[in-house]
Order: C-alpha cells, then structure tokens, then sequence
C-alpha cells in the first residue's frame, strides 16, 4: 500500500476543507464556466459589490418613474440615464478612492485592461439584466426598452478607454457629460427628442464602441499606471 | 508495505464518526479517511488503472462525506455506502476528463484476487462477504474465468451495486450492451457453477 499516496490524497482533502467555501455567488459564477481566478476578483471586491447595489437601486427607480405614462419626459429621462449607470458603477468599482484592493493589485502580474474589462462586464451584465428586466416589465416603455443597450456598451467602453488617459471619476464624468450632450443636441437638431435611439443613432453609438475599444486594447500598457489622483 | 494494514480496530464505530462529523469535527473525518481510504483506494485503482483518476476520486469521495454526513440513511454497512459514493464520484471523474475507458480486461477486484488481503482489509458488504466466504470458495474463480467483458460488467453490477445506466458509463458502452452482457455472464456462471 502507498502510504505516500494515502497522505497526498488526505493533503488535499485537508486544504480543500481549510479552504474558505466559495459563496454562493462565486460558485454560480464557476458553474457558467467563468475561469476561478476571476470569480475571485469579482467577489473579493467590496467596492464592486457596492457599486452593484447602488447601480440596481438606481435603475429601478428611474424604472418606476418612467412608468408615468402620463409624462413623456419620463421615457427620455430612463433612455439618457440608463445606459450612463454602468459607466459610474465601473468608476465607482475602481481606483483608489475606493477600492481597498487597489494597491495589492498594482502588485499583481494580471494586466491592468483586463481586470478593468473583467469588472465592467460584471457591473454591464448586472445593469442590463435589471435594467432589461424592469423596462420589459414596465408598459409605457416597452417600445423602447431595449433602446439603451447599444448606447450603454458604447459609454462603457469609451470610459475604459478614456481610463487610459484620466482618473476613472474623470473619465466617467467626461463620458457622462458628451452622452447627455450628444442626445440632447441631437435632439435638437432634429427637433425629436429621442433621435439618438433611432437606427442612425444606434449605428453611431456602435461605430463609437469598436473605436472605444480598439483604442482602449491599442493603449493597452497604460492601464497597469492609472493615475492615481 | 506489501499488505494493506488495516488501523488498529478504532473503539470508536463509523456511525458515531459520521454522527460527529455531522456536528463538523475534522478529526472525525481523519479517523474515516485513516480506517477506509486504503482499501478504497486499491478498489478505485483496479476499477479504473489511472492512478490519477482515482485519487480523484477518492478525494471527491472524502469531501462528499464531510460535506454531507446525513446522506447516510443508517441502512446497511458504511463502508458499501462509501464505496457507493466513490465508484459513482469515479464515474463523475471519468465522463469529465473524457479518458477513454479503460480495457476491460484490466478490470478487476482485489478481492477475486488474493481473498485473505482483500478479507482483512475491506470491511465487507454482503456481496463481498458471499464471495469471500469459503462456502463459496468457487464463486471467486468462476468469476475470473469470465471473458473480460463479461467479467467488468458483473463486477460493475453485482459487486459496486451500479445500475446498468452507471455500469454503461463506468465501462464506455451503451446501456444495452451492458444488459446483455451481463445476461450472457449469468449464463456463463450458472454453467461454471452447475
């Protein structure tokens, strides 16, 4: 008998059993087949939970004010705001203001891109799935209701790509504030408010995200220096 | 080491193990592991022929317990419940790894092999009690003799207690092969032992 063998094996089931059990969260995660190293970052990231949190409150909210159907203003109000939110999640979830995590992973050998693109998916997944859920569910908006998941893309990638340049707070906020300006001006131009969610709309905003992300992968070193300030 | 030691018989029974690590005692689990894993582990070994594979295995089977202790009903022997988890955790590890199944031929059981160390070490089942029992002295080489095929599939069946569905999986043929396999065995051990 392989006694050798025998205590190897009881190694493992030993440091499997020290081990911290994933969370529930983390474990379904790992069943969607999303790599272990990951669901980790994911999950050991207070700041990414918060900005989750915050992100669901706030689209649930402008869900239900949109479900006015009195008030036209409210469709235009959910459509400009909703795909900005997961833009302030991620800025929310990173950099040193609010990350504790931040400085240990400065030291880690993960690429500064692609952690950035891990957690915007997970704050864009998040916002869309509730986001999608309360437009599907509210009446007076569903024409539209997926009108903003281009758009909301777009804005996410276009700040990930100005976090090469400037502090994440920074690079949402510019974002931010060309999205508003953009629908509203396009609006204007065209006397319909809602123009920038037409078929010509969305194809800008398309165009926008490609370049956004090219630009971003492109620049692609800069990220392991983010500014910290 | 040539043969298996058994430890020292415990003053402690594997219910009472399992009732303490229900309560979450490690050392509940230890004490398991120390008593079952050899024997379980030449078993996994001779089902399978990767020594990987069965490690696998029989950490899975470990984990298993101490995950969930109250699986176990209270009916019947806990090492055959053991061993039930284990075969069927190796059956999980083989369909993940996509190992080609192994010869059939390679498929054995300790105890058709050398019945005094498999009797000492394993506590038995009924199917291992019946065959290592002297009255049926002729059970065991009536076994052996079998065509390979024939062979993995009673041992699938009869002796791990797998269905024909699990045994089909465990021996990388489809599930009709394995009935009529094991029918052409019955018939072959009715004629050996007639």
């Amino acid at each position: 008998m392989d006694i050798v063998r025998l205590e190897a094996n009881w190694a493992v089931i030993r440091a499997e059993l020290e081990a911290p059990r994933p969370r529930l969260l983390e474990r379904t995660l790992r069943r969607l087949g999303i790599p272990a190293a990951a669901t980790r970052l994911v999950v050991a990231t207070p700041a990414l939970r918060r900005a989750w949190l915050a992100a669901v409150a706030v689209v649930v909210l402008l869900g239900i004010g949109a479900a006015q159907p009195d008030d036209p203003g409210s469709l235009w109000t959910f459509l400009v705001l909703t795909p900005i939110l997961p833009v302030l999640g991620v800025a929310l979830a990173y950099g040193p203001a609010s990350d504790p995590m931040y400085e240990a992973q400065l030291a880690t050998p993960m690429q500064g891109l692609r952690l950035l693109a891990v957690r915007a998916l997970v704050v864009q997944v998040v916002a869309v799935a509730v986001g999608g859920a309360v437009a599907l569910l509210t009446p007076s908006i569903r024409p539209m209701a997926l009108a903003w998941l281009l758009p909301g893309l777009a804005l996410t990638a276009a700040m990930v790509a100005g976090m090469s340049a400037l502090t994440p707070r920074r690079a949402a906020a510019s974002t931010a504030v060309a999205w508003v300006l953009g629908v509203v001006l396009t609006g204007a131009v065209t006397s319909d408010q809602l123009a920038a969610f037409a078929p010509g709309g969305q194809l800008v905003m398309l165009v926008v995200g490609l370049v956004a992300m090219l630009l971003a992968y492109r620049r692609r070193d800069r990220f392991d220096h983010l500014a910290l300030t | 080491m040539g043969v298996v030691q058994r430890q020292a018989p415990s003053s402690e029974d594997d219910r009472s193990l399992l009732a303490r690590l229900a309560g979450g005692d490690c050392i509940a689990l230890e004490t398991l592991y120390r008593r079952h894993a050899p024997w379980l582990m030449t078993r996994l070994d001779s089902r399978c022929g990767d020594r990987e594979l069965a490690d696998a295995a029989l950490q899975e089977t470990f984990l298993a317990v101490w995950r969930k202790p109250t699986a176990y009903r209270g009916d019947g022997d806990v090492a055959a419940w053991l061993w039930g988890i284990a075969v069927r955790r190796l059956i999980d590890e083989l369909r993940r790894r996509r190992v080609p199944p192994i010869d059939p031929a390679l498929i054995t059981d300790p105890l058709l092999e050398r019945q005094d160390v498999f009797h000492r070490t394993a506590p038995a089942g009924t199917e291992e009690m019946a065959l290592a029992d002297p009255r049926y002295g002729e059970l065991g080489p009536a076994i052996q003799n079998l065509a390979p095929e024939l062979r993995a599939v009673l041992i699938a069946t009869a002796i791990d207690g797998l269905s024909t569905k699990e045994a089909a999986r465990l021996l990388g043929v489809p599930q009709g092969t394995v009935k009529t396999r094991l029918m052409r065995a019955r018939h072959a051990m009715q004629e050996a032992l007639a």
